[in-house]
């Protein structure tokens, strides 16, 4: 079986991880991702189309091109984090955690005894189908990632506590769910919403948590990198490819003006 | 990812088997088994040749680190090109009769000059193109199995000898399975005549170089090929396994709970 990176070692030693959201229900993406040099990449069950047998086949193949495959549920439900982590995701990113209560149910559902109560079956395929059934509660309780989303003032408000949680590996800020919750919704770069990112990172970092933050631009994730950001989530898969498909027709227009006139 | 035609070179028999049940985790946990290779089935099993079910199962077997062998549904080109262009590692066509049949399959499965399989550069098996062509078109001539199925009475009988002798083909398969039928034994593999035209088969290639593949139903007939010089054993295929597995569990269930 291909070893995937360890993200978690990277980030003791300082290294950032790389790694776009993934929401076209393509197991090819993931893969082409890998092949591209991402360290990671987000399948995103939140917001992208993506059907849990179609998230397994995206898990696969992450790990057949060897990128670490992280699953962003849709909700902090531990149906969901049960879901992704049986399909064999290295990591659960959980959106919109706004109190200690809710992050500690999300590393409830994401270890099993002692540290959780995730739903135990050893026939799936984090479980190599049973092949591993003697190791795998344990590898999976030291391996699993917690990554957990501050989104909204409430979280920032109760980072203390929610930083306090045993089992949390990433505080990732949504930019985008914080503009909003800071009353300018979508403005990702005022200065309200920098403040607050750059709060929420210098108090993660001070706790010992890796601290991860979405970004759209290299200009944008070389900033945060050296602010201490070590879960870099750049760009969105869809997003990548509306850039560069852009880029190819503004070149086409601007070589062959007459014939590519919109 | 084992490299079959090296272990096939050092004269070290690689062993696989059959996938007929057109899911991507059953491949998957046959790769953790531990055998060398699997063969995807799209003659028999309910599996397009064509589509995304096929691509994922040869997916599966690369994520669980297994050869991916692909069985198309027939001898047909743009078949070889899908199962070859999802990243299957070789390509078995099925019912190779005759010479042309061989000479059509090798022209379907190898890049030119050794063939005319059809290019294009962003598919799966070259990582959607961060492989250049040209590193890959010489990397699936020079590593891809290109593997025809005698399992006709007038193919193990009367044509071996000119279906061997073409070039561009990597390992024989003998098809005792469907020999036998044609041959009016119903089925039955251990049978003199077809280990006979196994014998025949691995006395042939030899002699062009080329190693021999057959299917076994179980332990003893694979040592038995093995000992009469095949180096690629499908041992059986999974569905008979899981079915062999029912039938063992089923016995103890008669037998010890029923009468509770």
């Amino acid at each position: 079986m291909r070893i995937l990176k360890d993200l978690r070692a990277m980030w003791r030693q300082g290294t950032p991880a790389f790694g776009p959201f993934v929401q076209l229900n393509s197991p090819g993406i993931c893969e082409i991702l890998a092949h591209a040099g991402f360290d990671y990449c987000i399948i995103d069950l939140e917001h992208g189309v993506i059907h849990v047998d179609t998230a397994e086949n995206m898990v696969r193949a992450s790990i057949a091109a060897g990128i670490v495959p992280i699953v962003r549920v849709a909700f902090n439900r531990p149906e969901l984090i049960s879901q992704a982590l049986n399909i064999g995701a290295s990591g659960v990113h959980i959106p919109h955690i706004s109190t200690p209560e809710e992050a500690k149910q999300a590393v409830f559902a994401s270890k099993f005894f002692p540290l959780g109560g995730r739903g135990v079956c050893p026939f799936v395929r984090a479980a190599r189908y049973s092949a591993d059934k003697t190791i795998y509660y344990n590898k999976a309780n030291t391996e699993t990632m917690v990554i957990v989303a501050i989104e909204g003032t409430e979280g920032i408000d109760n980072l203390g506590e929610i930083l306090k949680v045993k089992g949390i590996d990433v505080i990732f800020v949504g930019p985008y769910d914080l503009s909003q919750s800071l009353g300018v919704p979508g403005q990702v770069t005022h200065q309200k919403v920098v403040d607050k990112v750059r709060e929420i990172a210098a108090m993660s970092k001070k706790a010992g948590v890796a601290v991860g933050l979405f970004v759209e631009t290299p200009e944008a994730a070389k900033e945060w990198v050296k602010q201490g950001v070590l879960y870099v989530s750049l760009d969105v898969d869809a997003a990548i490819f509306l850039k560069a498909s852009q880029s190819y027709i503004n070149q086409l227009r601007e070589t062959a003006p007459s014939t590519t006139r919109r | 990812m084992k490299d079959l035609r090296a272990m096939m070179k050092s004269g070290k028999a690689c062993i696989g088997i059959f996938a007929v049940t057109a899911s991507p985790a059953m491949v998957e946990a046959i790769g953790y088994s531990g055998l060398d290779f699997v063969i995807i089935d799209c003659e028999h099993a309910a599996l397009s040749p064509y589509g995304t079910e096929l691509e994922e199962c040869v997916r599966a077997a690369y994520a669980a680190d297994i050869t991916p062998i692909v069985r198309v549904t027939e001898n047909e080109k743009g078949m070889i090109l899908k199962a070859l262009n999802f990243g299957a590692k070789g390509v078995i066509a099925p019912h190779v009769n005759t010479k042309e049949d061989a000479e059509k399959l090798v022209r379907a499965a190898r890049y030119a000059p050794e063939g005319r399989r059809s290019s294009a550069p962003p598919v799966r098996a070259a990582k959607y193109g961060f492989t250049p062509f040209p590193e890959f078109a010489k990397q699936q001539n020079r590593e891809n199995l290109v593997i025809p199925l005698i399992e006709e009475k007038e193919a193990a009988q009367e044509r071996l000898s000119e279906i061997i002798g073409v070039k561009g083909l990597d390992v024989i398969f003998y098809g005792p399975f469907d020999l036998s039928v044609t041959l009016g034994l119903e089925g039955v593999c251990d049978h003199p005549t077809i280990w006979k035209g196994l014998d025949e088969t691995v006395r042939l290639s030899k002699a062009k170089g080329l190693p021999v593949a057959n299917l076994c139903w179980d332990i003893a007939s694979a040592v038995e090929s093995i000992k009469r010089g095949a180096l690629m054993i499908a041992l059986s295929v999974d569905m008979v396994i899981f079915r062999q597995g029912l039938q063992a569990l089923m016995a103890r269930v008669e037998k010890e709970l029923r009468n509770l």
